[in-house]
């Protein structure tokens, strides 16, 4: 049995910095990631069900209406993410649920996460894009915001010389996007940890002053490593999906763990701009398309930013027309409208916002994760507002805002999180502070799992930074 | 005439065919870059899964209401079947296998209480609402209709679905194009540094 001061799961953003960080202090680390290590030839433009599946695992929840999914590979969700790194405005840090918790704890602040999101921009060496970058459609919502009398900004990425393929999300097969698999996982084995990918963890069981950590090898043997320390960064789906198979070992689990599942109040949306805006070409250029406005931040608490629209996405989404046509997405009207806008009046959309966290996390029969990510009120508000905003914009522009999803609502697909989240108060948050699981001693969550709410912008950067913190409380453990 | 005298010559209505055009010469340059990519392919022979059973003409006719072919569509352009997007149906890979039966058997009951006959027998218009109705009591049909819509127009099987919308698919980058982005600032910004304080 493998025997280590540390033993980490998954190699994303909370996996992978950590690992360097505990190598560089000196302790003998063990990543387990069940993906492949991928290399920049493995990375293939091809939007096919088949080449996705092999880059994302993905969830349904339990009524069908909602997808949740997570990059999986040596490097996680940064393959094939988006690669906007956003920090986090301050209120987001200050931010209280419906009862009036905060659900960050106290002692973080914004001021608090500046030096450590300044540690992951100089290791993933994340540049701001210049207004070239702005890929078209960027350009076009820029414009928008313009005729509102808005701003709007442009976003910082890990992209470096981009040449505006379209493909971020399949990974980027020109090696531009540096994902953690050329920055902080080279450097952590360089350091000494040892990263062992096809390596799924089942569960975990307490060992003495330690844990063992139940594991599938790429054979589908069985097998055990053993750390004084186990830091879960699986994904804020898994992470407690591994934490709930574990409790016929750990009786005590704290109740919260797979609650609050939060999506970032993500809610995808299209525009259809008027000819004087056409074409949009939403095929040409980053994924996430260079820019964001924080001009509805100060009353909304929401941003929204363009993004680049394959066509598989535009077409999957439930999209309905609230002046009437298409009026639904299939059939004739819907097969000539997509071809006929596509390309020269569409692109997508994210709004992201506050909102509590009401989804649940569970594990069925077979240990298999399920999620549920209920309609509420406070949520059916909280869309209203947003589509509240999204129709301004549109009418300010003769656009037109094209709602989508099953629920006349598109819950966006790649940003869970708060399902083992950090905080003050021990019945509300199954981790303190420092990550470290309330009921388990030793055991601790440093992915976005471990991030308690809304980040108010895309996650990844708000995920990596509090790793980093995160990180700094591991290595003094 | 270069590819991107094309685009620029593109304007108003016309743009998304003159794109389609484009599209198509784009893909064939990136299949040439990209040989091997899934979606540049053309449909092999037998690469559609074809139902067994009953159950063979109420899918056949649920695939051609949601993404209509040439029996449907006035236009006469392939649709979901020509795509092989009865895949999706019936490769154990995805969840839905195991409920073919199910969706064949629920719209063929929603079209018989409504219009008194099978699913496949009913003319498009009558499907159409059948499938409107049959996702409003089976959830996970609203799911399929996602998946068959994106895999065509995804281009998942083929590449039939990515023309017909202009898509170019596999390419060596846009960057290059003038219309690619506007490359000035194009409105103003609140932020220094690209991130709130
Ligand atoms: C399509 C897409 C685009 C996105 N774009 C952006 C963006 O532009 N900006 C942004 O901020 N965010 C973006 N995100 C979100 C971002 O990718 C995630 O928030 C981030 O990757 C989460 O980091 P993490 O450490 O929590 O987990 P992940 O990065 O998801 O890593 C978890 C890792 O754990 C592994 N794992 C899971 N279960 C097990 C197990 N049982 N055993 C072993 N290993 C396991 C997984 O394979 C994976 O590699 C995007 C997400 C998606 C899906
Ligand atoms: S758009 Fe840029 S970063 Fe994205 S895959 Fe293409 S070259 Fe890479």
């Amino acid at each position: 049995m493998d025997d280590r001061n540390v033993v980490i799961v998954g190699s994303g953003f909370g996996g992978a910095i950590p690992a360097l960080r505990l190598a560089q202090a000196g302790r003998s680390v063990l990543c387990l990631e069940q993906g492949e290590r991928l290399a920049q030839k493995d990375f293939v433009q091809d939007w096919s069900f088949k080449a996705q599946s092999r880059l994302f695992v993905t969830y349904t929840s339990k009524d069908y209406h909602v997808i949740l999914r997570y990059g999986r590979g040596l490097g996680g969700g940064s393959l094939t993410y988006a690669a906007a790194m956003l920090r986090s405005p301050s209120e987001v840090f200050e931010w209280k649920d419906r009862d009036g918790y905060r659900v960050w704890p106290a002692s973080i602040t914004r001021a608090v996460m500046d030096p450590f999101y300044a540690k992951v921009e100089q290791e993933m060496d994340i540049v701001r894009a210049s207004w070239s970058d702005v890929p078209r459609a960027g350009g076009i919502f820029g414009k928008m915001m313009a005729a509102m009398g808005k701003t709007a900004d442009r976003s910082m990425y890990p992209i470096h010389d981009c040449l505006q393929c379209g493909f971020c999300m399949c990974g980027c097969p020109f090696g531009r996007k540096r994902h953690l698999g050329v920055n902080y996982i080279p450097r952590a084995e360089a350091a000494g940890a040892e990263f062992r990918v096809k390596c799924r963890v089942h569960h975990l069981e307490p060992d003495g002053t330690g844990w063992k950590v139940a594991y599938f090898d790429p054979w589908n043997v069985q097998r055990t490593a053993r750390g004084e320390r186990v830091v879960l960064a699986a994904s804020a789906l898994e992470t407690p999906g591994i934490l709930l198979r574990s409790k016929p070992w750990m009786k005590d689990l704290h109740p919260q763990v797979g609650k609050n599942l939060n999506q970032n109040g993500d809610v995808a949306f299209l525009w259809r701009v008027p000819d004087s805006l056409a074409p949009t070409y939403p095929f040409m250029g980053r994924n996430n398309a260079g820019i964001i406005t924080y001009a509805f931040w100060d009353e909304h608490r929401i941003t929204i930013h363009p993004g680049a629209g394959p066509p598989a996405l535009v077409a999957a989404m439930d999209v309905f027309s609230e002046k009437g046509e298409p009026s639904a997405p299939m059939g004739v009207p819907f097969k000539h409208y997509v071809r006929d806008q596509y390309a020269t009046h569409l692109f997508p959309s994210l709004a992201i916002g506050l909102v509590d966290g009401e989804g649940t996390v569970t594990v069925d029969g077979d240990g298999v994760v399920q999620f549920d990510l209920p309609l509420t009120d406070r949520l059916r508000a909280y869309i209203a507002r947003v589509a509240g905003v999204g129709r301004q914009i549109a009418d300010a522009n003769g656009a037109e805002l094209l709602r989508t999803g099953g629920d006349n609502y598109e819950h966006g697909d790649a940003h869970p999180l708060a399902t083992c989240r950090i905080g003050d108060d021990g019945e509300r948050a199954p981790c303190t502070p420092e990550g470290e699981l309330r009921s388990h001693p030793g055991v601790f969550v440093s992915d976005g799992a471990s991030v308690p709410g809304g980040t108010g912008v895309n996650p990844a950067h708000t995920i990596a930074a509090n790793a980093e913190r995160i990180a700094v409380a591991l290595a003094a453990s | 005439m270069e590819r991107r005298d094309f685009l620029l010559t593109a304007g108003g209505g016309a743009l998304a065919m003159i794109l389609g055009a484009v599209g198509e010469s784009i893909a064939r340059a990136g299949e040439a870059a990209w040989a091997g990519t899934q979606f540049a392919r053309d449909p092999l022979p037998g690469a559609c899964l074809q139902p067994l059973g009953d159950v063979e003409r109420t899918l056949g006719a649920m695939l051609d209401t949601v993404v209509p072919g040439p029996a449907t569509d006035p236009e006469g352009t392939a649709g979901a079947l020509e795509a092989c997007s009865m895949n999706i149906l019936l490769d154990g890979s995805f969840p839905f296998r195991k409920y073919a039966d199910l969706f064949a058997l629920a719209l063929d009951g929603i079209a018989t209480d409504a219009y008194g006959s099978a699913f496949a027998d009913l003319p498009y218009l009558q499907r159409l609402q059948v499938l409107v109705t049959a996702q409003d009591q089976l959830p996970m049909l609203r799911l399929a209709f996602r998946a068959i819509r994106s895999a065509f127009f995804g281009g998942a099987y083929n590449g039939i679905g990515l023309r017909y919308v202009g898509y170019p698919g596999p390419n060596l980058g846009f960057r290059h194009l003038p219309e690619a982005s506007f490359r000035v600032a194009v409105c103003a910004e609140l932020t220094g540094n690209g991130w709130m304080p």
